[in-house]
């Protein structure tokens, strides 16, 4: 009997019950929803009484698909939306490649000057809040379409930029594409730096051009890197809500992530979750089309890294001009829009650049009827309201960073230390699909899961929880790879050598797998920290008065046309998250990069 | 001290291969036995499953007078519990402690007390002479020192059976030779039961007292070392065994005598008879002499190549259609081109069936 | 047609007269007894659209010594929101201050979920069309131009006005795909379309052509194809018709008048379009509803009580913008009263914008994406 019991223990295996916990957790938080979701579109919802005339609550119905994809406001509703959608994603993938691809080829093959700082700071625009391009661009470039006050452009040069420039897809792409162009600087730098110099040199001997040694050997030995980035960028994009919000709005162009947002604002659940539905299906279609074309050449890249150091590309005369342009173009993607965003914030009445102008009433004046825009709130350091949201903010980014990191850590083990079978591979899988739901949509399968009580779960609408849940989800890949690699670099017998020693499994992970990818994790977790901190489009459907996030406070300031506080709010968030980036760099030697699992 | 048997244990990660199929061995106390074989033969997993790192699909292992493992009954003991020590392949010596942390991990797990640990860490590392090095990280060890720190870690515990993964191959060679000298010493002075995975058969050769030797998850041949060199079971271990690889001729057998071109060479009573007529010969270099004069027995050659590595002179020989490799140390060297005679000089003849069986 | 329609309004009254019966049995209850009980409650939840209920609310504190919540929520989440819960066993709100009654009427009241409570002081002293449901105040949105572009005064005639190339790309309204409200509001100018074709006429002197069914959502297609702006907010709305310095400001479209309070002080040139033919906008109501299933009604009631008074209104009487039916009320200086404004603006039909808004919307998103 004790045996059978001991074999019986040799089976449950630490492992195993993680892998089938996991599995169990995640489905229901993953994939259990996303059913939810395909259901909420066949059912009538209590406000969706009025377009559907005569249906009761909870009926089943068809209206939605027949209105999002055939009725008259089929249009509106998705064709439209949908055609700008792939426009601005595609445009923005391309852009960001081509920006961050030659970035990176510039920094690490060329004897361009300045690469340790070009480096470091053409990550900051990824670490930046999405929107903080957009907003700086309207203040830039807004003209009188939108009215009130002048922008920046208009009011010193007299010329109002067209509403094309001002508003809608092409601002919405090039702004998107400066803040996602580090994915593509990143992976492909890697990338590049990984090519053994011996494959250039013997195409070099038998006689091939610089030129021909790009387009023949090196662009095809790092297309899966490339692919990579592409994909990244085109699925973030795909998700993003706040750029196309504020962007598109007063052009009227809409993209799938407002239809979602306004469908789901405007009580029509079911229109939304198509939506959300349509968005997740274009993101796996991307995915199975990055499988279909690199699939196998995945490979590449992780071979070689042996070879020689790299013969670097003398640029001559070009290298400071080149370093100078890069460096200016940096600039103007990340101090001139903080600059502008701050200045902002320390003008009482905006737009009125003169030293009478100039107040700190914004940060830490009473709240006021009568002075500055007269909004009736306190300045943002003695706000209640803010306060709450930017402590919100920090403990939701913390807490997500530590239970993305946990889960990191065991996720990835339960993956390697099960490699091969069923069970790991299905893990391995189901921990990747939040990758290729849309931010937004993922928000949208979760409170469609969460909003209402389900069996003994209570209704989590409004609550913290959720909000740690949907962070948690979708940082999730970015962490299970980054502990699978760490777990793949301690390798089986590390661990092997305690269990012989005789230590449990609980001294072995505290004793010996986590101490020594202490820094990989450490890294794990400020990914998850960083975008937790930025974050609105996963967010925006989840928070409400009461959990609101200093983002969402932020764009409901925006929509208020409160930028002071709304720039004042962003501006914190960068510096928070600046600093701990430079921070983590300094005491643990961690990048993003790693993060990122560059 | 006890014996270690393994009766009819098959491993198999997938359903349609093996990776060890009904493998049964005792592995004598105090032997220093080797798993010998190719990669992917079931060496590493047949050690695995002793270390009860890996569990048998079915079978039985006893060690000692225990069952740690039996697929009838269903027992099992944990491996920290079998009394052995791992010694892995890539020593999985901990990054993150110091030598003296390694070492002495095991002892704290198992509450051992202070005075105790500090005193034998104290003996293990002046056996292994790594007392200057006890406060260093791993990663600033060499390689050799690395591995004395793996099996310092493990002896510190004290176990009965020592299991060795490969535990050379990470060395060079000149640190080979040397480590491979204080394993057997090792050996001697503790008295314990080693059981030492390798792909090298040099190796296994020059340590072992017995050999294992498989082939994809099937013993082969399990016995003294020079036993298997003297009398291989089959054409894969005379193939496996023995630099430079062993000569194998076309040969016809014919009732009692064996026959290859003109020689032929009497069969004792004791060989099969219900084989042939077409079986190969196995020659190994040293079983080969030379001569520049042809006599009885005797077959003519031309030396296609002469490779000198210092203390012996190896020929390559065309015969007839065959290439053979021989040794050959007296006298005058031979010459590229020269025309040589070929004498066999075997003492016991080693002959394989079509299967590869050895039939004397 | 005329007929049935009296018949159907005929029918809305006795069953609000029959409600009323039942539902307004607060005559009968002895106040004191209420604020007692309210007293031991000692505290309350409410759910509001308007910030202003936690000021009037902290007042309400301050002399009563009930602790009132006050959780803010937009219109169609504050209604979604109370219904999930009531639906799913969840008391904890004990009344709601909210907007939009036709989908509140539907999802909260005829649901049973809430219901609707007349306390004394607006039992005697409101109108009785403002008793049920029980109204906090009175919102009007309206038309807006900048007065620096126009010294001379108003230069909106008609509502068509709009509509044409002078306007193209001017006119600035809030979203109506996600305001309740303004859905309302547009299925009363569906109700009103003859009114609405006659205003055509008299601006323009011809007949108004149609594609759509009706001129109210004829109007709809016509804004949107002069290229009208869509907002977020009332407050951005205001500031950027208002904003000084503009060669080509933009005009307002239903964003709510309060936001005139802020003329002075962000220094606008704002004014709101008081000859537009034929509504100066629309008003609809803030209604109070009292959860049937309240932890605290009776600290719900007297909180309903407070609001109905002139001291309780006093938040929302410091601008204009609000008006309360109490008739004691002084208009804030420079507003009209409530009776001028009802005179000049439409109040949408409950029944008709009910049965009616999916229709206002379908045709507004129709032509929303350009």
């Amino acid at each position: 009997m004790s045996l059978t019991l001991n074999r019986w223990r040799f089976y449950v295996t630490p492992e195993r019950v993680l892998s089938v916990c996991f599995i169990v957790l995640l489905a229901y938080l993953v994939v259990v929803p996303l059913f939810m979701m395909v259901k909420e579109t066949f059912i009538v919802h209590p406000l969706e009484r009025f377009q559907i005339p005569g249906s009761k609550v909870n009926d089943f119905t068809l209206a939605h698909w027949y209105r999002f994809f055939i009725s008259e406001s089929a249009y509106t509703f998705f064709y439209r939306p949908l055609v700008n959608t792939l426009i601005i994603s595609f445009g923005l993938s391309f852009l960001a490649l081509l920006i961050g691809g030659a970035m990176a080829w510039l920094v690490v093959r060329t004897d361009m000057p300045l690469k340790e700082t070009i480096s470091n700071w053409a990550v900051v625009p990824y670490i930046l809040p999405s929107w903080t391009l957009a907003l700086a661009w309207i203040s830039l470039f807004k003209n009188d379409r939108i009215g009130g006050e002048k922008g920046i452009v208009s009011a010193l040069t007299g010329f109002e930029p067209p509403d094309w420039f001002a508003y809608g897809l092409f601002p919405i792409t090039i702004t998107l594409a400066l803040h996602y162009f580090p994915f593509a600087f990143l992976l492909i730098g890697g990338a590049l730096r990984n090519i053994d110099a011996q494959l250039e040199e013997s195409a070099s001997l038998v006689g091939a051009g610089r030129l021909a040694i790009i387009r023949r050997i090196t662009i095809p030995l790092i297309v899966p890197s490339i692919m990579a980035a592409f994909l990244l960028s085109f699925a973030r994009g795909l998700g993003t809500f706040g750029t196309p919000a504020f962007l598109g709005g007063p052009v009227r162009e809409f993209v799938l992530s407002t239809s979602l947002y306004g469908n789901l604002i405007g009580q029509r659940p079911g229109l939304g979750y198509l939506a959300a539905l349509v968005m997740i299906v274009i993101g796996m279609l991307v995915l199975y089309m990055d499988h279909r074309m690199v699939g196998a050449r995945k490979s590449f890249v992780t071979v070689a890294g042996k070879g020689a150091r790299l013969g670097l590309i003398e640029l001559g005369r070009w290298r400071w001009a080149l370093a100078g342009f890069i460096l200016f173009f940096l600039f103007s993607v990340i101090v001139v829009p903080l600059v502008a965003l701050a200045i902002d914030t320390v003008m009482l009445i905006p737009g009125v650049y003169s030293w009478e102008n100039l107040t700190l009433h914004y940060w830490i004046g009473e709240a006021s009827y009568s002075i500055g825009l007269g909004t009736g709130e306190a300045g943002i350091l003695k706000n209640p309201q803010i306060l709450s949201a930017l402590k919100n903010t920090f403990s939701l980014a913390f807490v997500v960073a530590v239970v993305t990191c946990l889960m990191g850590i065991l996720v990835g083990y339960a993956i390697v230390k099960r490699r091969g079978t069923f069970i790991s591979k299905c893990l391995d899988q189901i921990s990747f699909l939040p990758y290729l739901i849309p931010s937004i949509a993922l928000g949208a399968t979760l409170l469609a899961m969460f909003a209402v009580p389900r069996g003994p779960i209570p209704s989590l609408h409004g609550s913290f929880l959720l909000l740690v849940i949907v962070c948690s989800i979708s940082a999730l890949p970015y962490a299970v790879k980054a502990g699978i690699s760490a777990m793949r670099q301690i390798g089986g017998e590390l661990e092997e050598a305690a269990l012989m020693a005789g230590a449990g499994w609980w001294t072995r992970m505290r004793k010996i797998i986590v101490p020594i990818q202490k820094s990989t994790y450490f890294a794990g977790m400020l990914l998850p920290f960083i975008s937790v901190t930025r974050e609105l489009s996963l967010v925006i459907l989840l928070v409400t008065p009461t959990t609101q996030l200093a983002t969402t406070i932020s764009l409901l300031f925006t929509d208020r046309g409160w930028y002071p506080y709304t720039n004042g709010i962003v501006f914190i968030l960068t510096v928070v998250v600046v600093g701990c980036t430079v921070l983590s760099r300094r005491v643990m030697g961690t990048s993003l990069a790693k993060g990122l699992g560059g | 001290m006890p014996d270690i048997v393994l009766d009819k244990v098959s491993k198999s990660f997938t359903k349609q291969t093996h990776a060890v199929e009904d493998l049964s061995l005792v592995i004598p106390d105090g032997s220093f036995t080797t798993l010998l074989g190719p990669s992917g033969c079931g060496k590493t997993t047949t050690l695995r499953m002793i270390a009860g790192l890996e569990q048998p699909t079915s079978g039985e292992i006893i060690i000692g007078d225990s069952v740690v493992f039996s697929g009838k009954t269903g027992a099992f003991v944990a491996p920290a519990k079998r009394d052995l020590g791992l010694v892995f392949q890539s020593y999985a010596l901990w990054p993150h402690f110091t030598v003296a942390e390694n070492i002495t991990f095991g002892l704290e797990i198992n509450s051992v007390g202070k005075k105790e640990i500090n005193k034998r860490l104290d003996e293990i590392a002046s056996a292994l002479r790594l007392d200057s090095l006890l406060e260093r990280y791993t990663s600033e060890l060499s390689g050799g020192q690395q591995q004395r720190v793996a099996i310092a870690r493990v002896l510190i515990m004290e176990p009965s059976v020592l299991l060795l993964d490969e535990p050379l191959s990470n060395l060079d060679a000149t640190l080979r030779m040397e480590m491979r000298a204080e394993l057997k010493r090792l050996h001697r002075e503790t008295g314990a039961t080693i059981i030492y995975v390798t792909h090298d058969q040099l190796e296994a050769l020059t340590m072992s007292s017995h050999i294992a030797l498989l082939k994809s998850g099937v013993l082969q041949q399990f016995s003294a070392p020079l036993e298997i060199y003297e009398r291989p079971a089959n054409r894969f271990a005379a193939d496996f065994l023995g630099s430079p690889r062993i000569n194998f001729v076309d040969a016809t057998l014919d009732q009692d005598s064996l026959s290859w071109g003109d020689v032929m060479i009497q069969l004792p009573k004791s060989a099969k008879k219900d084989v042939g007529p077409r079986v190969s010969l196995g020659l190994r270099a040293e079983e080969l002499g030379l001569s520049r004069t042809c006599g009885p027995g005797m077959v003519e050659g031309r030396v296609l190549t002469v490779l000198p590595t210092g203390a012996d002179w190896y020929y390559q020989v065309r015969v007839a259609d065959e290439v053979l490799t021989i040794r050959h140390n007296d006298e005058i060297p031979f010459n590229y081109e020269d025309i040589v005679y070929v004498e066999i000089r075997s003492k016991s003849l080693k002959i394989f069936d079509d299967a590869g069986s050895a039939i004397l | 047609m005329k007929l049935t329609q009296i018949r159907s309004r005929l029918a809305t009254c006795l069953a609000a007269s029959v409600c009323m019966l039942f539902a307004t049995h607060s005559g009968a209850e002895d106040w004191s007894k209420i604020e007692a009980a309210a007293k031991q409650e000692g505290k309350l939840l409410v759910y509001s659209t308007t910030s202003r209920t936690a000021k009037a609310a902290k007042a309400f504190s301050k002399s009563t010594g009930i602790a009132v919540e006050v959780v803010r929520l937009k219109e169609q989440e504050l209604i979604t929101r109370s219904y999930q819960e009531a639906q799913s066993g969840v008391h904890k709100v004990d009344m709601v201050v909210g907007e939009d009654w036709p989908a509140a009427r539907e999802l909260l009241n005829n649901t049973g979920y809430f219901v609707n409570y007349i306390p004394p002081t607006a039992k005697k002293l409101f109108a009785k069309k403002h008793q049920n449901p029980l109204v906090l105040g009175y919102i009007n949105r309206v038309f807006g131009y900048n007065t620096e572009k126009h010294p001379n005064g108003d230069p909106l005639k008609s509502v068509w006005d709009l509509t044409t190339d002078e306007y193209k790309g001017r006119v600035m309204i809030r979203d109506v795909a996600i305001t309740g409200e303004h859905q309302n509001a547009l299925t009363e100018w569906v109700r009103r379309s003859s009114d609405l074709e006659a205003a055509y006429k008299k601006r323009f002197g011809k007949s108004l052509e149609m594609t759509e069914a009706n001129a109210g959502l004829e109007f709809i297609k016509r804004l949107l194809q002069n290229d009208a702006i869509i907002m977020t907010s009332d407050t951005k709305i205001a500031a950027a018709v208002g904003a000084k310095g503009q060669e080509k400001p933009p005009y307002g479209m239903f964003y709510v008048y309060s936001k005139h309070r802020d003329i002075k002080k962000k220094d606008l040139a704002l004014s709101d379009s008081r000859q537009i033919d034929p509504t100066l906008g629309y008003m609809y109501p803030i209604v109070l509803q009292l959860s049937a299933n309240a932890p605290n009604p009776n600290a719900a009631k007297m909180f309903m009580e407070y609001l109905g008074t002139i001291e309780g209104f006093a938040p929302w009487a410091k601008s204009p913008g609000v008006y309360t039916p109490n008739p004691n009320q002084i208009p804030f200086d420079g507003d009209m009263p409530l009776a001028w404004w009802e005179e000049r603006m439409w109040l949408y039909d409950l029944d008709y914008a009910a049965a009616n808004r999916g229709n206002v919307l379908d045709v507004w998103l129709k032509y929303a994406q350009r």
